[in-house]
């Protein structure tokens, strides 16, 4: 038992320390998405689980939001699992910012798998495309009118259609007020130039971790 | 009302959308409803051809089949309509038509896109015959447009042509580039000079000849007047119950829509692109509600569910009826609207494409294919899905484009599913991109700080575009990051006269 548990623990270092697998689970039927971001990803024992709801706390203008351009890029750029490349949607609710997209392509997204849109209101808006699974991967920014029962079916159609919905707020997430429908809950807080993650719900709750969000070098561009 | 619905919401207007078409073959008429509803009897050789309520279908089929939208609707041109017809297309129905007779007289293609560099040397072209033939040619409309546009009114139009015409002559301009001093210019008081000696329509028609001018047809008073089909398939429902809610009303409309495709006057190769349902209430007005189709939709496809057409009149009635409680909130029948029920309907086909039965193949959308897939999804949405894509430019408000798959730049990149890279940006532009924000404002703001010396850290220079500037503008600005009190970190910029304004957040 103890030499399988060790085999175990010593295949999931390997594939972490494999940094063009970037997907990592020992369990064949979930599949995860990593950023890319070795210490992140570890902490997420391998990156965010798809078929979940995920519900982060991250002020808007943190820089933390970069940590999902990198999500994403993983998701469009086909460094998943089997080399597939997803259809990504943000759901935005900012009346008075969008995207810049260069910025996005040059953090590795590819915009041509990327959708954006604008809705106060996605889960009345946008049903019929949570009900479908052609977008893999969804993030809802900071939209304003979510409650507990639009949580439910985001939850139970990531579940179904195995999407990986992302939900972001502008304010950090407490505990006491807890999203029982997301399966991972996070804030990340900026300090000094480097990020702390915070876990509030889920297997890692209440464990930390520090990282840095890497700027890509300019020579490994080959420019 | 609907036409300016349609323009804002569900098309695509940032290409050119008229294209104008020369056939020698009578049976040009019904081949031009495969590419548009909306089609203009312009005269017994031309018409004219609305492409803004789909030119993002025929954009994104371009892109499927590796083209450009100018080689989709050159092929199109070729395999469907009849030999030795030519086409036009043009930002402005105007100027499509007008320089058919320039293109035709050249001989040398099937298609031409105004906006291209071709296009633009062709202007220097246009003859005075030319111009004026066109004008006689929309004299006539305006004539039949009657009292719909102010430049009907214009009794006096072909003497003062004639006069205009005579004056040209008189000063040996010998084309109507030559009188348009820089014709790509666009000179306001040429117009108002025109227009003071020879009237209003002479100086609007001139006027359209070479001005960039985008919008619906009757917000610019173009005589248009789009033909109507033979036969219009409609249903009528009488309810034994009156209803109101939108439960009772699904099952019943979804049985009307099933009637609506059974019946004989079309068939299900056709592709609907708006639909009219039309409600009769029991104590207020008759409400007319537009059903729109972001892409030509297969009604008959649906038989049974149209979990499409169902969704799509499901978010226009609900936003035409909290539309009608908000103009009659202050009036004292409002409550009646609220409990109002509905006791009749009639559901119209507005607007369809009309396929020939020797092209039935033309729309056989392969399911599979992710693109048509979106499509369908984005058919039943209220909101429309943006896809971005990079355009060749270093500023940053022009670096970027909602694609619209117009250009062939974006299209090659567009393309390429495999890319080796998911940066698609040039490279000498990767470095700037790199040094900005992840979002943007949509307008700047003030930048106003309490400290007494906030910190900068540079990013970037950027050299505006100075022949698009007034000699007074800045022609340069510096770009900084910035981190305020409450840690936000900003994309601050400062112009040449040290004016900070905050145009983008870091994520």
């Amino acid at each position: 038992m103890k030499t399988a548990c060790l085999a175990k623990e010593e295949s999931r270092q390997l594939l972490l320390s494999d940094s063009r697998i970037r997907t990592a689970s020992t369990n064949p039927m979930e599949v995860k998405l990593c950023c890319g971001i070795r210490e992140l990803d570890e902490f997420l024992h391998g990156g965010l689980t798809f078929s979940t709801l995920s519900e982060w706390g991250i002020p808007f203008g943190n820089g933390a939001r970069r940590l999902m351009a990198l999500f994403l890029a993983t998701a469009t750029g086909g460094a998943t699992a089997g080399d597939q490349k997803h259809w990504c949607l943000w759901v935005s609710a900012r009346p008075h910012h969008s995207l810049y997209p260069p910025a996005w392509s040059a953090a590795g997204v590819d915009l041509h798998r990327l959708r954006y849109c604008q809705s106060k209101a996605p889960i009345k808006d946008l049903r019929s495309l949570f009900i479908d699974d052609f977008f893999r991967v969804i993030v809802l920014d900071a939209p304003a009118e979510l409650t507990l029962e639009d949580c439910c079916f985001l939850s139970q159609h990531a579940r179904r259609n195995r999407q990986l919905i992302i939900i972001l707020r502008d304010q950090f997430l407490l505990s006491s007020n807890h999203n029982v429908w997301a399966r991972s809950r996070f804030n990340v807080k900026r300090e000094k130039g480097r990020y702390e993650i915070e876990a509030i719900r889920g297997a890692l709750s209440k464990s930390k971790a520090t990282f840095a969000i890497p700027v890509p070098n300019l020579k490994n561009l080959n420019l | 009302m609907q036409k300016n619905l349609f323009s804002t919401v569900h098309s695509n207007t940032s290409g050119p959308c008229f294209l104008a078409i020369s056939s020698s073959a009578n049976n040009g008429f019904d081949t031009g409803r495969i590419l548009s509803p909306r089609v203009m009897k312009w005269s017994e050789e031309v018409q004219l051809i609305d492409l803004s309520s789909t030119h993002r279908y025929w954009a994104q089929k371009a892109m499927e089949d590796g083209l450009t939208f100018d080689q989709m609707i050159e092929r199109l041109i070729k395999d469907y309509f009849p030999p030795q017809t030519i086409g036009v297309i043009a930002n402005h129905p105007w100027q499509a038509v007008l320089y058919l007779k320039t293109f035709s007289a050249r001989a040398c293609g099937t298609l031409l896109n105004l906006s291209s560099p071709f296009g633009r040397s062709l202007k220097k072209d246009l003859s005075w015959e030319a111009w004026s033939e066109t004008f006689q040619e929309i004299d006539d409309h305006f004539l039949v447009f009657g009292s719909k546009s102010k430049l009907s009114k214009d009794k006096k139009s072909k003497s003062q042509l004639s006069t205009f015409l005579k004056t040209a002559q008189r000063m040996s301009l010998h084309t109507p580039a030559h009188f348009h001093h820089g014709a790509l210019d666009n000179d306001s008081n040429e117009t108002s000079g025109i227009k003071r000696r020879f009237g209003d329509r002479v100086a609007t028609l001139w006027d359209w000849t070479w001005t960039q001018i985008q919008g619906d047809t009757n917000d610019i008073g173009f005589p248009w007047k789009t033909q109507k089909l033979n036969e219009v398939p409609s249903v009528q429902r009488l309810l034994i119950h009156p209803i109101r809610n939108w439960e009772h009303i699904e099952p019943i409309l979804c049985e009307d829509l099933d009637r609506l495709c059974q019946l004989r006057c079309w068939n299900s190769s056709e592709r609907v692109v708006s639909l009219e349902w039309e409600l009769f209430f029991s104590n207020s007005p008759t409400l007319s509600i537009p059903v729109l189709f972001r892409y030509p939709h297969a009604l008959h496809r649906e038989i049974g569910l149209h979990k499409t057409a169902l969704l799509q009149a499901f978010h226009s009635w609900t936003s035409s009826l909290s539309k009608r409680l908000k103009q009659s909130l202050f009036h004292e029948d409002s409550q009646y609207l609220e409990n109002d029920a509905i006791i009749e309907w009639k559901v119209v086909v507005k607007e369809r494409l009309v396929i020939p039965p020797q092209h039935h193949s033309l729309f056989a959308d392969d399911l599979s294919s992710p693109l048509a897939r979106l499509r369908d999804l984005e058919n039943s949405l209220p909101v429309q899905l943006s896809e971005f894509a990079h355009a060749d430019d270093w500023t940053p408000e022009d670096s970027w484009k909602i694609q619209s798959t117009n250009s062939e730049k974006s299209l090659s990149k567009a393309c390429s599913e495999s890319a080796d890279s998911p940066i698609d940006s040039p490279k000498s532009y990767l470095f700037q991109h790199l040094c900005r924000p992840l979002f943007i404002q949509n307008e700047p703001t003030p930048f106003i700080s309490n400290e007494q010396d906030p910190y900068f850290e540079f990013k970037e220079r950027v050299m505006r575009k100075w022949w698009q500037l007034a000699v007074s503008d800045d022609y340069v600005y510096d770009c900084f990051l910035h981190e305020d009190r409450k840690g936000r970190l900003l994309w601050i910029h400062k112009s040449t006269n040290k004016q900070l304004t905050i145009n983008g957040v870091y994520g």
